[in-house]
């Protein structure tokens, strides 16, 4: 009688291909084709690799190098070698030493702004979404408003007003990513409120908070996660370029940016690698969260 | 005095062994009502756009003839279809949405005339208030100077029969036409509908799950299940003695709601057999082989290995 | 015993000038045990009633009382296992996150106070109840058909063990061959747990096997109010018999003259003095300009609100 029959199952991966759910409906029976999940999203597994090299360096290199702060006198403006991967520095510090250490600070600093802004963004646009009203007048006025300022423009006022320090910018460049956070989840959120099951869920004796929070976020982050990933390698960027320019984080704090920014003159004088080299690490970072995000965001 | 004959339709998607429609045969005449009956997935809305040739790209058709008048739409060398609007209308399930929402409805339909009648715009523009009173709208012209959004939907499938019948088609496809429509207004259409067929002398498939419309509207019925035609013919022969099991089942338990053993499982489009096999109480080895649609009389066939004889056969 | 007794209520949504009435003035009441059917064509008001009724909107005015108490007093914390509802789009109306086995447990943790074995015995329990084997638990929405979706809907609102349960179409999203099972469920449901149904639903063929008393709604009042063979046979209302006429019917000896309504349903924000039915009524006189008819009986429990047949 042909292979045996099944009852429901979802040909997703059928489904996804060719969008014939209108004319097929999910219980179609080949057995899905699985491509290995690296054939499937080529983009995103590079950037999830690059990361966890970028983090195991960060993590354990830091022990193996040497101490980024130790100058190796007679030797400032050594090329790279083999006693110096990325040569050194006008101080003859290791650029190698400090590029690992740097890394420590700029991941940390990437992840937590974008998990941070994540978190309050969404429970903003949630309350904003979900309760309507006046609050969501007035969320939405404020958001509008901050988003009315470039986000590095705003990013710079904020160090400064808050002081020089990695903390007081990890704070104004997450302050200048909740916005965008706050609107998406909102948008999930208005259209998550009207389906059924957020009655139901009332009906199930839910209060209306067990509802927002148990029924409607869960179901409201997916673009939000997506952008989250984005965020992280903007986050870096942001750091870098406030360092560059001279804000936040200072020399000699081991930190992309302000590599970049002290091994910026250097060029002149031709030695390009106490540049580069910081300089390519937040391309390569930037870029590998912007593969995951870029796939994650395209399949579902 | 037209018909549109439609043979052995094989529809799959690229890339992939499955056939969604298998072997699908009809005809329907000039002035005739062709009722396609089939529940969600049997291929009724799949076998139109393959007909009309508006098969969306990921999916192919991979054999079948379709003669209007004798005249073969398929290029059997690169399997599409090319067809004139004259010969084929379609109108949709959802009437505001099938309607261009920034376009007046009254230009809608001249744009139409213009284009495949050759008219010029005033003329058009004068045809189509005349076609919108044909179809029962009134204050034509007031109507003709209004967008989708601001009729309603009974009047929005009007404009959309208008449309088709600009073209003067020798068949026309109607797709669920009042799915989306009360049931009083669903009268309304369906009488505008079987007026056309007779006036217009035009041949109708109404493709629809509702076997009581069918009952009513329509003169022969085929009926679909899992892309496989199962069984065809006069409507009264096979709604009162149906000779396939799945045509007896969508009749107890649809309408009737009378109760039978028959599982309750989603459409196997693995199955090389027969489309129902998995779900049949009749079923054995030999429906593993796909039952050719056999010819009981001149105009009634059945696709099975076990076709009913006796009304209480099927338990 | 009256379970539910609405009285006189409104609801109009939005305000001012773009407010929209839905409901104009209702009056029905359920007893214990008994099916309601509530039928009419869209926008007749007849999802905002259900919507009320089940405490999910308020009314504009009236009152809803619900075993002699106020319904906000009556669903108060676990109150609010005494009546459910269940909606048209079965996929929907799923958490598409949630196993069906955490959608069950939900309202048997927070109405019924129930935890552990005794929890897991009651899920399946449920779960038979509605025809599902036991292996669908760990499954989600997304992995089940409508009807099993549906089914699942059902028994989550049945795991509170409601007195009135109040279905909003609950058959229009599933294929025909589907519907006469999930029927025939809610009947061998209501024989066993004697629960009430509120049944709204634009398909007559349905409402006719379910329901005890059918009331037939348009534009947000209540034209006719019977039992449900009264109702069918005897159709009174002009509207009602235009709606039993226009349905179409499989068997050609039950089909009725077909009454065509003239024009289409008017905008509910602007109705004219007097009976809302008299654009479209073949038996429109003057005195329905003038007045607006009332609810009244034509015989025994059957109501009627047209004066052409109340005069009779």
């Amino acid at each position: 009688m042909g292979r045996s029959p099944y009852s429901h199952q979802e040909g997703a991966n059928l489904m996804s291909e060719a969008s014939l759910s209108r004319f097929v409906p999910p219980v179609f029976s080949e057995p899905p084709t699985r491509k290995s999940f690296i054939r499937r999203q080529p983009m995103m597994t590079i950037g999830i690799a690059t990361i966890v090299l970028l983090i195991g360096f960060a993590a354990i290199g830091p022990w193996f190098v040497g101490d980024p702060r130790a100058t190796f006198p007679g030797s400032s403006f050594a090329p790279p070698s083999w006693s110096h991967f990325f040569g050194t520095d006008m101080y003859g510090r290791d650029v190698f030493a400090r590029a690992v250490n740097a890394a420590r600070l700029d991941l940390w600093l990437g992840i937590v702004i974008s998990v941070v802004a994540t978190i309050i963004g969404s429970l903003i646009g949630l309350v904003a979404g979900y309760w309507g009203g006046w609050v969501d007048d007035v969320v939405m006025r404020l958001t509008d408003i901050t988003l009315a300022f470039p986000g590095f423009v705003l990013a710079i006022l904020l160090v400064t007003v808050l002081g020089g320090s990695s903390t007081s910018v990890a704070i104004g460049v997450t302050v200048s990513f909740i916005p965008y956070f706050i609107r998406l989840t909102r948008a999930e959120v208005l259209g998550q409120r009207e389906l059924e099951y957020v009655d139901g869920a009332i009906l199930a004796g839910n209060s209306k908070l067990r509802v927002a929070l148990r029924h409607v976020l869960p179901n409201s982050l997916k673009p939000s996660l997506v952008q989250a990933t984005l965020v992280a390698g903007w986050a870096i960027t942001t750091v870098g370029g406030l360092a560059f320019l001279g804000i936040g984080i200072h020399p000699p704090t081991p930190e992309w940016g302000v590599m970049v920014a002290e091994g910026s003159n250097d060029i002149l004088t031709g030695v390009w690698w106490t540049a580069l080299f910081p300089g390519a690490l937040i391309v390569i970072a930037a870029s590998a969260f912007q593969f995951i995000g870029d796939d994650l965001g395209s399949k579902r | 005095m037209s018909e549109l004959v439609v043979e052995g339709l094989t529809v799959g998607i690229r890339g992939h062994s499955v056939d969604l429609l298998r072997d699908i045969s009809f005809s329907v005449a000039s002035g005739e009502i062709l009722g396609m009956v089939g529940e969600s997935g049997s291929g009724k809305t799949m076998a139109a756009l393959a007909i009309m040739g508006l098969l969306p790209p990921e999916i192919e058709l991979r054999a079948g003839s379709v003669r209007i008048d004798n005249l073969e739409l398929v290029n059997q060398a690169t399997m599409t279809l090319q067809r004139s609007a004259h010969q084929l209308t379609m109108i949709f399930q959802q009437p505001q949405a099938a309607l261009n929402p920034t376009m007046k409805v009254g230009n809608q339909v001249s744009r139409v005339l213009q284009m495949h009648r050759g008219l010029s715009r005033a003329e058009a523009k004068q045809r189509a208030v005349q076609l919108l009173d044909r179809v029962g709208i009134a204050g034509p012209d007031r109507v003709a100077r209004a967008y989708p959004h601001q009729l309603s939907g009974g009047m929005c499938q009007r404009v959309m029969i208008a449309i088709a019948l600009a073209c003067k088609p020798q068949i026309l496809l109607a797709d669920e036409p009042t799915t989306a429509l009360d049931v009083t207004i669903q009268a309304q259409v369906f009488d505008l509908i079987a007026e056309v067929a007779r006036e217009e002398g035009c041949g109708v498939i109404l493709i629809t799950h509702d076997l009581a419309a069918v009952s009513e509207l329509c003169d022969r019925v085929a009926v679909l299940y899992g892309g496989q035609l199962m069984e065809s013919g006069s409507t009264r022969k096979v709604l009162d003695e149906p000779r396939h099991p799945y045509s007896r089942f969508l009749l107890d338990a649809g309408v009737r709601q009378v109760d039978s053993n028959t599982p309750e499982l989603g459409v196997n489009f693995a199955l090389t057999g027969c489309r129902f096999g998995h779900r049949c109480s009749r079923a054995d080895e030999i429906c593993g082989t796909f039952p050719p649609l056999s010819a009981l009389t001149a105009d009634r066939g059945v696709s099975c290995h076990h076709p009913l004889v006796r009304l209480e056969e099927f338990k | 015993m009256t379970l539910l007794e609405i009285s006189e209520v409104h609801k109009t949504h939005g305000r001012g000038a773009s407010s929209v009435p839905a409901v104009r003035g209702v009056n029905l009441t359920v007893a214990a045990g008994e099916t309601v059917g509530l039928v009419g064509e869209s926008g007749c008001g007849k999802s905002s009633l259900g919507r009320m009724i089940a405490g999910l909107q308020e009314p504009t005015s009236g009152s809803i009382l619900f075993g002699g108490n106020g319904l906000n007093e009556t669903l108060h914390g676990r109150g609010r296992r005494l009546i459910q509802m269940v909606f048209q789009h079965p996929a929907a109306s799923l958490n598409p996150k949630l196993t069906v086995e955490a959608m069950i447990a939900e309202p048997l943790r927070l109405l019924m106070g129930l935890s552990g074995d005794a929890r897991d015995r009651h899920i399946d329990e449920l779960l038979t109840g509605v025809g599902l084997d036991l292996s669908y638990r760990p499954r989600r929405a997304s992995q089940l058909s409508g009807g099993q979706q549906q089914r699942v809907v059902l028994a989550r609102s049945l795991a509170c063990e409601p007195d009135l349960v109040v279905l909003d179409e609950p058959t229009a999203s599933l294929d025909q061959s589907v519907r006469a099972r999930v029927v025939g469920l809610l009947r061998e449901i209501q024989n066993t747990r004697g629960v009430a149904y509120l049944f709204i639903s634009h398909d007559l063929a349905t409402v006719r096997r379910i329901a005890d008393r059918v009331a037939v709604m348009y534009l947000g009042r209540i034209v006719e109010l019977a039992s449900t063979e009264q109702l069918f046979n005897q159709p009174t209302h002009p509207y009602t018999k235009a709606l039993l006429s226009a349905e179409p019917q499989l068997d050609p000896a039950s089909r009725r003259e077909r009454i065509i309504l003239t024009g289409e349903t008017p905008n509910p924000s602007q109705l004219p003095t007097g009976c809302s039915f008299q654009d479209r009524c073949p038996l429109v006189h003057e005195r329905c300009t003038k007045e607006a008819p009332a609810l009244l009986p034509v015989s025994g429990n059957h109501l009627v609100e047209c004066f052409a047949v109340q005069r009779d």
